[in-house]
């Protein structure tokens, strides 16, 4: 019987400080034995806990891609105790990584699909893991058009800013990069998510959206997303609560009958339009 | 071998052939206030049946309050701790043991098995001991149980007769082989001892009051956002004694606990009554107030549950009633969403 509480260990490889703020970090993470490395396969939208001895645990979504082989990558914010604790880490600190955990985006739905990728602040990190998944050469036909939006208060705090800078100039996805107010020196999208999707009018036509973002962000896209003839079954949200097994077992990430570890943290808006809003 | 009879001055020799190769647990008296808990005992002197339930349910023994998962050293894993011990459980009440069965759902399902769970729960054989005289707060009937009810229990005992003799029966495959292991001690169960036994039951089970609660699970879902929730717990003090003492719920925290570089990774009980059961790091409250706590308990036995087990996850033991130091009675929070129009 596997352990599911055991983590695997891992050492980590790099950190990248993100933002201007300094309070969102990526961590590259290595595995320290080749089966761990082998039996980890994931899909873009799963997490994994990471695991801090003497510390403890913290679900944190994958922001790498299982095309990026032989290594993990999180974008970690400096929020409680064992985020604040991995900041103060420096590479070759060992730890260890627990999953892959939850379900991912619906990939099996996705194919043949155009896809729509909303998103704000630092809820990026797992549609970093699905862009790089998607733009994959060995991917990218089994998609249709992919449109993107991403906003963030300033220029300083949108996180993989080289990345942004590729895909800006791709054409196999239309990228659009936004901020909240006019800064200088920025010489992009001035404006809120929602609006800016509002503006850019994509099709609902064969497309799922996928929508991660902060509560108000979400609030606002909802409608918009409805009124460009997006069905509540197309509109794609990750939640996150406070979990401890992650893996359906603990009782406390729960939303109605629906544990956003094991049967999320991907639901369709449809899926929680019956459930509490305990989220 | 399904049924067979004990002699009560025999149930010394069965725990002493039991203990020859595993501890027997029992429900054993704690403290000098006439509670019971399940305690390894040595002899049927220890074994207290009389009382209406034991003080904690017997979930402690496959689910313990706290337990190591695993021990660490400096930012490396040392040793996994996984539970070895066999155990054998007598005078289990039904209600208890058919919360184990929902417990089995919890730690065995969802595509992940517990493995320190399910390491004692697969060694473990489960006798349970019918119920004669059911409490005042006990409503096993009212939610599909029975004082004679032998699910997730390996054997069910009941009283045989005036002459003290008690009935085993067999309720699974392990119940049917401990029968033969034992076969030296009991006598086959005569028709008399069977008649005697259909008796009593239906005896027990027309003591409890049953509760209709055909249809509160839709009336439930209807009613997330009514006002009653907030009425109903109104006098809550969020102890959360009634999940501690819940043979069924099985919340649980996972913390790290260290002295210099060495430390241990431990699970222990937790509750969703607490308001930070759900506080999430950026200071975010999914459940920040007492009624929407008070609605995920009950919420979660009466309606989740029937969506992901297609049971209630409600034995009807009352220990949450008997236990509340304000009170507050599940069956009138139930029977006040089952009477909404």
């Amino acid at each position: 019987m596997k352990n599911p509480y055991v983590p695997l260990q891992v050492t980590i490889e790099d950190v990248v400080i993100e933002n201007e703020l300094r309070d969102i970090k990526t961590f590259r993470l290595s595995f320290e034995r080749d089966e761990d490395r082998a039996s980890f396969t994931y899909l873009p939208g799963q997490f994994a806990e990471l695991s801090l001895f003497g510390t403890g645990e913290s679900p944190i979504g994958i922001a790498s891609s299982p095309t990026e082989e032989g290594y993990l990558l999180f974008s970690v914010k400096r929020t409680g105790v064992v985020t604040s604790e991995l900041h103060a880490s420096a590479p070759g600190r060992r730890m260890g990584v627990r999953g892959p955990l939850g379900r991912p985006f619906p990939w099996e739905r996705l194919e043949g699909k155009n896809i729509l990728i909303v998103s704000g602040g630092f809820a990026f990190t797992t549609l970093r893991s699905a862009i790089t998944y998607v733009l994959d050469p060995a991917h990218r036909k089994m998609f249709g058009k992919i449109t993107a939006v991403y906003g963030a208060r300033e220029p300083g705090e949108l996180l993989y800013k080289k990345s942004i800078a590729e895909w800006e100039a791709s054409v196999d996805i239309e990228f659009t990069p936004t901020i909240d107010r006019q800064k200088d020196g920025w010489t992009g999208k001035v404006g809120l998510v929602p609006n800016v999707v509002k503006e850019l009018e994509p099709s609902a036509e064969n497309t799922l959206a996928l929508v991660c973002g902060p509560p108000i962000m979400i609030k606002f896209t909802i409608p918009v997303l409805r009124e460009l003839g997006f069905r509540d079954e197309d509109i794609i949200l990750s939640l996150e609560n406070r979990m401890k097994c992650g893996i359906g077992k603990c009782g406390r990430c729960n939303v109605g009958p629906l544990y956003v570890c094991n049967d999320g943290p991907v639901f369709s808006l449809a899926q929680l339009a019956k459930l509490p809003q305990e989220y | 071998m399904d049924k067979a009879l004990l002699q009560k001055k025999d149930l010394d020799a069965l725990l002493a052939a039991i203990r020859m190769r595993a501890p027997v647990y029992a429900p054993a008296r704690d403290g000098g206030d006439g509670g019971t808990v399940f305690r390894p005992v040595e002899s049927a002197a220890d074994v207290c049946l009389g009382q209406v339930n034991t003080r904690l349910s017997v979930k402690g023994l496959f689910f313990p309050q706290r337990e190591s998962l695993m021990k660490f050293s400096g930012s490396a894993l040392s040793e996994v701790t996984l539970p070895t011990d066999s155990l054998v459980v007598f005078g289990v009440r039904p209600c208890d043991a058919r919360s184990l069965t929902w417990l089995d759902t919890v730690f065995g399902g969802g595509g992940h098995e517990d493995p320190y769970f399910q390491e004692r729960r697969k060694s473990a054989v489960v006798i349970a001991m019918a119920c004669d005289q059911p409490g005042a707060s006990c409503f096993c009937t009212s939610v599909g149980g029975s004082p004679y009810g032998s699910d997730g229990a390996d054997m069910l005992v009941s009283q045989a007769g005036a002459d003290g003799a008690l009935l085993f029966e067999a309720a699974s495959e392990k119940g049917r082989a401990f029968l033969e292991e034992h076969a030296g001690l009991f006598a086959p169960a005569n028709a008399q001892a069977r008649e005697a036994r259909e008796a009593r039951a239906s005896a027990a089970a027309k003591k409890m009051e049953a509760l209709d609660l055909t249809g509160l699970k839709e009336k439930l879902d209807a009613a997330l956002d009514s006002p009653l929730w907030d009425a109903l717990t109104k006098t809550c003090l969020g102890c959360g004694v009634c999940t501690y003492l819940c043979p069924s719920c099985h919340c649980f925290d996972i913390s790290d606990e260290k002295s210099g570089a060495d430390g241990v990774r431990v699970r222990s009980w937790d509750s969703c009554q607490y308001a930070r059961f759900t506080l999430h790091a950026s200071g975010h409250n999914p459940r920040p107030l007492k009624k929407a706590r008070m609605r995920q308990r009950v919420m979660h036995k009466f309606s989740y549950a029937q969506e992901t087990a297609g049971t209630a996850f409600c034995s009807g033991c009352g220990r949450c009633v008997r236990a509340c130091p304000v009170n507050l009675d599940i069956r009138g929070i139930l029977t006040a969403f089952k009477d909404l129009p």
